[in-house]
């Protein structure tokens, strides 16, 4: 059940999958759960970008997108790309049974909001829908170790921020964008953007994704979840 | 040579490209080209000995083109010389094949006897299946060059019907065996593999008096390659000749048992040759010679030596197809399996929601049911990835010791529900293929032991990698052992410890009645910089 407050109507879901028994199960386990509705589901990242361009004119689309990554047609890592560029406000979140450093690279990078495992608990799939909707991220932890390992080996330290920098960093990490930043620290947005680069090259990283996540690694800010 | 007096012309380009298109349409694009082109005069007849294809050299010896064999009989174009006689008519039984047999061609079919344009060759035929229906292959070979390279010729031709039919591994390592033995003065021939324990296993032979015994002697007597006499010179890649390999076998502790075996053998001198893959020397082809037979020449060792390689191959695709046939598994089973019981996990999920909202009892049967059935599954999911990472070959090599420990802990922990943790860094240490499998191997014992033994309350994993040592440490509460008591040995120390000495680690087990047992594996370790690596990956 939500911990925030309840929402003026239920967090739309869309599934992607090309196994139907685990739209079914998915499913089944979603229309149990008080705030969330099934909207749709697709059996590969193509048919999902056929069905929600459906959906739009309805003014239906879905909260968040439920993706696998590895299907048949188009894979997870590229539909979740086409969703973010097309629908910006509709969060993805991967659900698949790979660990692969480079499978969750790529799908954080193409935008998803969060990566759970085909091993999570139920309970955890209505938590990271929920996390997505509220501008969360939502990793599985072994998922999360993944990322915080290969992030520290850039063996940095946050004592080579400045002040203003550290400031940017946390913003951030809370999944601000440039012109989030810039309006919260009264600058324009270019050099918020300034700022971000200049983060990035001082750390060593090469996303925002990641300097998020070493600033989590740091302790900067609260991390994911801890295990179940 | 004898082929020039064949009269024959050197085919052209033209007729190449004819042969191969013919090779072609049998299903043989691969070989075409090379069949084309051998010097070995190779035919293909039907069920009937009919000829369907004849390469350029088979027709130039045959004398005729290969329009004018097509559907003639291959025995109508032979013809019998000296004391040999051809084999019956067709059709031939491919489980009894015949002898490779001396003939005459080229100047029979016309005008009978081996004329002035004839001349002598020796015939192998092979059983072989093309598009499901039977077929032999026949390979013609002149003989001009001596004994050496009328079994070359043989040999040869024994690889090409390999290729194009194909038996089990077993009875092509069981026919390459006995051509060794029928070919040669050799009274025996076997071969052993290294298997993934690195110990040796036969996996072929012929000519020994009790080949069951023979086999199994190697098992069970547990050998590495280097302690088999010769072993060491076989592991660097060369052949070795032995003149009195019965006594030296006979008296090794390793290989006493084999040599038992062959009491009743007439047998003294051996001839080891590697069996290797891309450099990798994985077994022995070993041809046991007779007493007071001479030392081999250089002809009938490079012979061995083509065998030997002919069975490298035969190993190294048996193998192939093996891993290739556990990843297609793998696959399947995730496919299939887990993603099913991932939906398990939900439906039972689902369940106990629709439970608490119809107001039903968690604690009631009914409740304790569902909740059986939701920890069953997570704990069958959990067992079906470490079955699935088993299968997968490379799988370790992907994803890293400490990842793959997890998952073989949280299935142990399912099914065993005993509490097993794995703390370790999650990327990749700088290990080597081969000692990551050890070091995996290893702990992975280690902690079947525990569940099989220690009756433990907790289980710990350790894999820590400071002061330049990479250290594995799999710790446990449970019942403890006497390290020098006898059965420790039915645990697998003794393994676990090979494993250990083979990557140069230290292997240290302390352990007590009663307090547990600690296993600690330690190897010299310094990672290398792994700055690029942790970076590259994110554009």
């Amino acid at each position: 059940m939500p911990t925030d407050s309840q929402p003026a109507h239920p967090f739309r879901v869309f599934l992607v999958d090309d196994h139907r028994v685990v739209r079914s199960g998915v499913s089944a386990y979603l229309a149990m759960v008080e705030d969330i509705e099934v909207v749709g589901e697709a059996s590969d990242g193509q048919q999902a970008l056929d069905r929600m361009a459906v959906l739009e004119p309805a003014d239906a689309l879905p909260d968040v997108v439920l993706m696998d990554l590895v299907m048949p047609g188009m894979d997870g890592i590229t539909a979740t790309r086409q969703i973010k560029a097309r629908w910006p406000a509709v969060e993805v979140v991967a659900v698949t049974s790979f660990v692969e450093e480079s499978k969750v690279r790529g799908a954080l990078e193409a935008g998803a909001a969060g990566y759970l495992l085909k091993d999570a608990d139920a309970d955890e799939l209505a938590a990271a829908i929920r996390a997505a909707v509220s501008g969360r991220m939502h990793l599985d932890p072994a998922v999360a170790r993944i990322l915080a390992d290969s992030t520290r080996a850039s063996q940095q330290t946050g004592d080579s921020l400045t002040r203003r920098q550290h400031q940017v960093l946390l913003l951030i990490a809370e999944g601000a964008s440039n012109r989030q930043i810039a309006e919260t620290l009264v600058v324009s947005e270019r050099t918020a953007r300034t700022h971000v680069s200049d983060i990035l090259a001082r750390l060593g990283l090469a996303s925002r994704t990641q300097a998020a996540l070493w600033a989590v690694q740091e302790g900067l800010v609260p991390g994911p979840r801890p295990g179940r | 040579m004898p082929t020039s007096r064949s009269g024959s012309r050197v085919p052209d380009d033209g007729q190449h490209r004819a042969h191969a298109d013919e090779a072609a349409a049998l299903g043989l694009p691969t070989l075409a080209v090379a069949l084309a082109r051998v010097e070995d005069g190779i035919a293909v007849v039907d069920a009937g000995g009919r000829f369907v294809y004849a390469n350029p050299a088979a027709c130039r010896m045959l004398g005729r083109s290969l329009d004018r064999l097509h559907g003639r009989e291959l025995l109508g174009m032979l013809e019998a010389v000296g004391q040999t006689t051809l084999p019956g008519s067709f059709p031939w039984d491919p489980a009894d094949a015949p002898a490779p047999f001396l003939c005459g061609v080229g100047g029979v079919g016309g005008g009978g006897g081996v004329g002035a344009a004839g001349h002598e060759v020796t015939c192998s035929v092979f059983a072989t299946d093309i598009d499901g229906a039977s077929h032999w292959v026949a390979v013609l070979r002149d003989l001009g060059g001596g004994r050496a390279m009328k079994r070359t010729a043989v040999a040869l031709a024994q690889t090409t019907a390999q290729l194009v039919g194909a038996g089990t591994v077993d009875e092509i390592l069981r026919g390459i065996a006995r051509h060794a033995v029928e070919s040669t003065t050799a009274t025996a021939c076997g071969i052993v593999v290294v298997g993934e324990d690195h110990k040796l296993a036969a996996a072929g032979g012929f000519g020994f008096p009790d080949r069951a015994r023979s086999m199994g002697a190697w098992t069970a007597s547990s050998v590495t390659l280097d302690e088999m006499p010769g072993g060491a010179q076989v592991l660097t890649g060369r052949s070795v000749y032995m003149p009195d390999a019965r006594s030296a076998m006979g008296a090794a502790p390793a290989t006493k048992a084999f040599a038992a075996t062959m009491d009743s053998l007439d047998w003294q001198g051996s001839y080891y040759a590697p069996l290797s893959w891309e450099g990798e020397v994985f077994g022995v082809f070993g041809v046991h010679l007779p007493s007071g037979a001479a030392s081999p020449n250089a002809d009938v060792c490079a012979f061995y030596d083509i065998l030997a390689n002919q069975v490298s191959v035969a190993v190294t695709n048996a193998r192939l197809a093996a891993s290739l046939e556990r990843t297609r598994l793998a696959r399947e089973l995730h496919d299939s399996i887990s993603q099913a019981l991932f939906s398990m996990t939900m439906h039972a999920r689902a369940a106990q929601l629709a439970m608490t909202k119809a107001e039903l009892d968690a604690t009631g049967p009914l409740g304790r049911s569902v909740a059986q059935l939701a920890e069953l599954t997570r704990g069958t999911l959990a067992e079906m990835r470490a079955l699935i990472f088993e299968l997968r070959p490379g799988a370790l090599a992907e994803e890293g010791l400490v990842s793959a420990l997890r998952k073989q802990g949280a299935a142990l922990t399912a099914r065993e529900q005993v509490p097993i943790t794995v703390v370790g860094p999650e990327r990749r240490l700088d290990l080597g293929a081969g000692v990551e499998e050890h070091l995996y191997r290893i702990a992975l014992e280690a902690l079947n032991n525990v569940v099989k033994h220690a009756r433990a309350e907790q289980v710990a994993v350790h894999v820590t990698v400071e002061g330049g040592a990479l250290r594995i440490v799999v710790s446990d509460d449970g019942a403890g052992f006497e390290p020098d008591a006898e059965h420790s040995g039915s645990m697998g120390l003794s393994t676990m410890a090979e494993r250990a000495r083979a990557v140069g680690a230290q292997f240290i087990v302390t352990s007590e009645r009663g307090n547990g047992t600690v296993v600690t594996v330690t190897l010299p370790h310094s990672p290398r910089d792994r700055t690029e690596e942790g970076t590259d990956h994110a554009h």
